[in-house]
């Protein structure tokens, strides 16, 4: 099969479409994802609540690269999951569901948690990364019409249209030799050359010429009196992309092949090739004039390397290299999946760059409290070793050292869950009990692993040992007595009481109670504050209180007073004015200042006396 | 409402110049009655003069200050007031045809005269819909509370003197007797369903659940109620039921302390206002009927003393009786008659033995994990004591319990902890508390509660470590 590349010229006036999603990655990040969540669909339109997008959009890679777009992401997204379960790999479980409301909220429908079919993850896990990916690739060639068809459905990163759904059962399709047809497809693809851009009408050419049936056969079995239109029976073009009834494709008319197979392998290369990263498409930039479904749009393709490889079967294997900066770089043209587990286990992507027509490249930060995580969570994991056995080159000196001190780390903190803990003398534990001894603590302490046996052991040898379960806010306190480390009535175990420290600050503090005269109460307490004596006012009980430094003002202010009120005092008696008054009291303000305001109008009458 | 508070608004705006000079007066605050009402509140809270108040009240009022103790916070309010000043008899259809003011505004005044000089009681404003009325609170004050005497006094007559006081076991011994006969003594009344059984591990069972402290006394109060059937007044429902205001008025009496109906009945009035009952006499009558009271004729007189048991250190202590009459002793433990068996000491032996039945006669054991459980306390089991000193099987069950108690504990719950790096130990004693979250066990191991978990790995996290888990296979 010969195929004229595209010129320049050509190419530059078409629009072309990368998808820049890893669908391997996605498929595990998806599953990893399930199998510890079981997920929720709504019955009515079987979509993912918003808080299990959100989360998934955070795993997954994203189709458009760096342009986000929802639309694309989430059509992308339900594909990845609607294939896991075409690969068995999930089902839909009536059990699963966290509360007896989702089973209200699915009205009935009770088959609406996707789970992880736990089998058959890890048969899945256990194929190499290449059989993981050819599972995937088998498993969308062989999907059955009825679930999925190019000509009837768009493909998740599509921009074609499809004929009416109606047609699946209602036309010749239902005949045509879907998983043959991509196989054939698939296979002289691998035989073209990678890299260059050539025509899809070229390749259609080609086939009319050399395969004609390769998708619906010679000769169909619709009902005669259906077949008037020849092979093509039932489908239908339309002059707007609404789905009503259009005109039959005749097989007479010449150009019969392209307007059906040529839809077919338009939308086929929205499928499979590009779904899976083996091709680059070109699309038709100008708008589109003609009947729909909408065809000759995709003009052109470019075959990357992978998809050579991965039907030829000649992938080169992944490249490790652990930088002394504690950067991994990993570079594969498959998602390696086995080395991508140890890693996250180990530390944070960084980087996750999916190749076109080369290998993805992906970097990952080794982190010590990841590693420390790893390494306590599984006892067997030896992180030097693995790293070095997947490693192409030796592992750095100070990467080496810096690795063997976190997995020194990772036994810092060892909690034992589920154990007995037995305080006695050595001579009082019975032989019997050593059985389940798991780690001695001290002489007199040991750790246990079936304590209830021990328990029986330690009655049956006439023992009295004192069973103490420490439930509820803290450990229990033991009754007096008793020997032991813990708490006690008697030797009760407190922290040292740290005693709360406060400063006292000292002063003499003069009080004025005003009785009979609100209006006296307003003036004494205005001319005070006029005269800066910082003043504590009580106005339910007419006091003001003011520390006794500030007494000395109190004489300018009576004497003030003393024109509009008789005043009488009682109780310490006024303090005598003193020549030498503290350099920082305020002297009292004079008569025309707003604190006069506060006064009534001197009386017209001579000055009462003051007592 | 915090008492800070309630204090503050009670002299800001709830009491009269008069009031609270009365309050002054009444407690005999040092600063005099004329002192500024700012002082005067300074001093309500203490304990000043509150002894000396408290005794000049009347027994009315002192019932109802034990009563307003038993309150809730929403329910401390003035129609509350009317268990103290109830109003005239057969003027209960003219109240509920009043309004809220009309028919508490009397309440209200009399309160404000008596009780609310005696300085005892706050009493404040809450901002609610309403009228002002129905917006005052009362409270008691928690500092006052253990100086609040004793609602009766009793005359003391000693065991001796009291021999020939009479207690009816029948109610309760039927109920007993269903250890042998599950069909025995029940009643055809539904609501008497708890049953007393016989576990096959030796235990009693009350109701599905192992004999408590208290399950039998609450069980003849509660038929005791049955029986007196009082019926509450359809709109006051704050008032105690009168077997259990008298169950709070007597148990804190010793059985050689006795008392009179007359004693009784201003309480009642007070405390079980709004129930319609006979008498004082009539409560006391079925409360003995049922087993709760003693009864002693003297000087003509009927006085009554209480028959449940009084807790202390978790132990029921029990009348002096002669034990040597209540069991008899052999080889294989103590036998005790069902017939005769003081039903208190039931669960004494639950505490500490398993029971076989024969007939009528019970067979006490020696349990050995249920006498280690509570082999620190059993010096104050004076019944256990008894036993250790006549009945060889608990002599013998008590030594070799003796010999090991204490020495050998097994703890499960807990999380224990080997912290090998030597800044997450420091984190943990300084983080966490010593003894109630933590004990250290030796070096670097640890003992944790289980409660502490979250915390604890939170602390691991932040050290940028992780935790290592171990558990049985």
């Amino acid at each position: 099969m010969n195929l004229t590349p595209l010129t320049p010229e050509e190419l530059s006036a078409l629009e072309v479409a990368t998808n820049h999603a890893d669908f391997h990655h996605d498929l595990l990040a998806y599953l990893d994802y399930v199998s510890v969540n079981s997920i929720y669909r709504k019955s009515r339109d079987e979509t993912f609540s918003k808080m299990v997008l959100k989360d998934l959009f955070r795993l997954f890679t994203s189709p458009l690269g760096s342009s986000e777009n929802k639309n694309v992401n989430e059509a992308w997204l339900y594909f990845v999951a609607f294939l896991a379960e075409q690969l068995k790999l999930t089902d839909s479980d009536a059990d699963s569901g966290d509360s007896d409301l989702n089973i209200f909220w699915s009205m009935g429908n009770s088959e609406n948690y996707v789970v992880i079919n736990r089998q058959n993850y890890a048969a899945f896990l256990q194929k190499s990364p290449e059989d993981q990916e050819a599972a995937i690739r088998e498993e969308l060639i062989k999907i059955d019409y009825k679930n999925y068809a190019e000509l009837l459905d768009t493909s998740p990163l599509g921009r074609l249209d499809s004929f009416p759904d109606w047609l699946r059962v209602a036309s010749v399709l239902k005949e045509a030799d879907w998983s043959g047809a991509r196989q054939k497809l698939l296979a002289s693809l691998a035989q073209l050359p990678s890299g260059v851009w050539l025509p899809v009408s070229g390749l259609l050419q080609a086939f009319k010429q050399e395969q004609p049936y390769f998708f619906l056969p010679k000769n169909v079995h619709l009902a005669s009196k259906r077949l008037k239109a020849g092979r093509y029976a039932g489908l239908l073009e339309n002059l707007t992309q609404y789905n009503e009834r259009g005109k039959e494709i005749n097989e007479a008319d010449p150009d019969a092949f392209e307007r059906v197979e040529g839809r077919f392998m338009e939308r086929f290369f929205e499928f499979i090739p590009f779904l899976l990263r083996y091709v680059e498409l070109a699309y038709d930039s100008k708008p589109y004039h003609g009947l729909y479904p909408m065809r000759g749009v995709l003009r052109a393709f470019r075959i990357s390397d992978r998809l050579i490889h991965q039907l030829k079967k000649t992938i080169p294997p992944a490249q490790m290299t652990v930088q002394p900066n504690f950067e991994v770089v990993v570079v594969a043209e498959v998602y390696p999946a086995k080395i991508m587990r140890l890693l996250e286990s180990l530390g944070n992507v960084m980087h996750y760059t999916t190749g076109q027509s080369g290998p993805s490249v992906i970097t990952v930060l080794l982190k010590r409290e990841k590693v420390v995580a790893a390494v306590a969570a599984d006892d067997e994991l030896d992180v030097i070793a693995a790293l070095a056995g997947l490693s192409n080159q030796k592992l750095a000196q100070n990467v080496v050292a810096e690795l063997r001190e976190w997995t020194a780390l990772s036994s810092a903190f060892t909690l034992y869950e589920g154990f007995g803990l037995l305080e006695a003398p050595p001579e009082m534990v019975v032989d019997g009990a050593s059985k389940d001894l798991r780690v001695r603590i001290s002489p007199q302490m040991g750790l246990y692993a079936r304590p209830e046996r021990v328990y029986s052991l330690l009655k049956k040898n006439g023992l009295a040992p004192l069973r103490i379960t420490h439930e509820g806010a803290g450990l229990q306190e033991l009754p007096a007595g008793v020997t032991t480390v813990f708490s006690t009535e008697d030797r009760p175990l407190r922290p040292p009481v740290k005693l709360p420290s406060f400063t006292l600050q000292r002063e003499e503090v003069i009080a004025l109670r005003v009785s009979d005269s609100k209006q006296a109460f307003a003036a004494l307490k205005a001319a005070l504050l006029e005269a800066g004596c910082p003043l504590e006012i009580d106005e339910a009980s007419s006091t003001l209180r003011y520390p006794r430094r500030y007494d000395t003002l109190l004489n300018a202010v009576m004497a003030k007073l003393a024109d509009y009120f008789q005043v009488k005092v009682t109780g310490l008696p006024l303090a005598e004015a003193s020549t030498a008054q503290a350099s920082d009291l305020p002297s009292a303000a004079p008569e025309s200042t707003p604190a006069a305001a506060a006064l009534p109008v001197k009386p017209k009458r001579g000055r009462p006396k003051s007592a | 409402m915090d008492e800070n508070i309630a204090l503050d608004r009670m002299f800001a705006d709830a009491l009269t110049d008069a009031e609270v000079k009365a309050i002054a007066r009444n407690r005999g605050f040092a600063i005099g009655k004329d002192a500024p009402r700012e002082q005067i509140k300074n001093f309500f809270l203490t304990q000043q003069g509150v002894k000396e108040s408290m005794a000049a009240l009347s027994v009315e009022e002192r019932a109802f200050l034990h009563l307003l103790r038993t309150q809730k916070e929403n329910d401390r309010t003035v129609p509350l007031l009317e268990c103290l000043y109830p109003p005239p008899p057969d003027s209960t259809l003219i109240l509920s045809g009043l309004s809220f003011n009309e028919r508490y505004a009397r309440v209200m005044k009399e309160f404000r005269a008596h009780l609310l000089r005696s300085g005892l009681v706050l009493f404040y404003g809450i901002n609610m819909y309403g009228s002002r009325l129905a917006n005052f609170q009362f409270d008691f004050p928690k500092a006052f509370e253990p100086l609040l005497p004793p609602l009766i006094t009793p005359r003391e007559i000693n065991a001796e003197d009291a021999r020939d006081q009479r207690v009816n076991d029948d109610r309760l011994r039927k109920k007993i007797m269903q250890l042998v006969d599950p069909m025995h003594g029940l009643s055809s009344s539904k609501e008497d369903s708890i049953g007393l059984s016989l576990h096959s591990s030796g235990s009693l069972y009350w109701g599905g659940k192992p004999l408590a402290n208290g399950d039998l006394l609450e069980w003849q109060l509660n038929q005791a109620e049955k029986a007196l059937a009082a019926r509450p007044a359809h709109d006051f429902s704050n008032s105690l039921r009168p077997i259990y205001a008298l169950f709070y008025v007597t148990n804190r009496l010793r059985p050689e302390q006795w008392f009179l109906a007359e004693q009784l009945e201003p309480i009642l009035r007070v405390m079980c206002f709004g129930f319609q009952y006979q008498s004082a006499a009539r409560v006391l009558e079925e409360a003995w009927e049922w087993g709760v009271l003693s009864r002693l004729q003297r000087d003509g007189k009927t006085y009554y003393s209480p028959r449940f048991a009084v807790i202390q250190n978790d132990l029921p202590i029990w009348l002096p009786l002669p034990l040597e009459k209540v069991f008899e002793i052999n080889a294989s433990g103590a036998w005790a008659d069902l017939n005769t068996l003081p039903p208190v000491l039931l669960y004494n032996f639950n505490l500490w033995g398993k029971m076989k039945t024969e007939k009528t006669r019970l067979l006490i054991e020696p349990d050995l994990e249920k006498l280690t459980a509570v082999y620190n306390i059993w010096s104050h089991d004076a019944l256990l004591k008894w036993l250790n000193d006549h009945a060889p099987t608990f002599t013998a069950a008590l030594r070799q319990v003796g010999q090991s108690w204490g020495k050998v504990n097994l703890h499960e719950g807990c999380l224990v902890a080997h912290i090998t790096h030597a800044g997450l130990r420091t984190q943990l004693q300084n983080e966490f508390r010593l003894g109630v979250d933590y004990v250290p066990l030796a070096e670097d191991w640890f003992a944790i509660a289980s409660a502490a978990r979250v915390n604890l790995e939170r602390m691991v996290a932040k050290s940028k470590l992780a935790v290592k888990w171990v558990r049985p296979e």
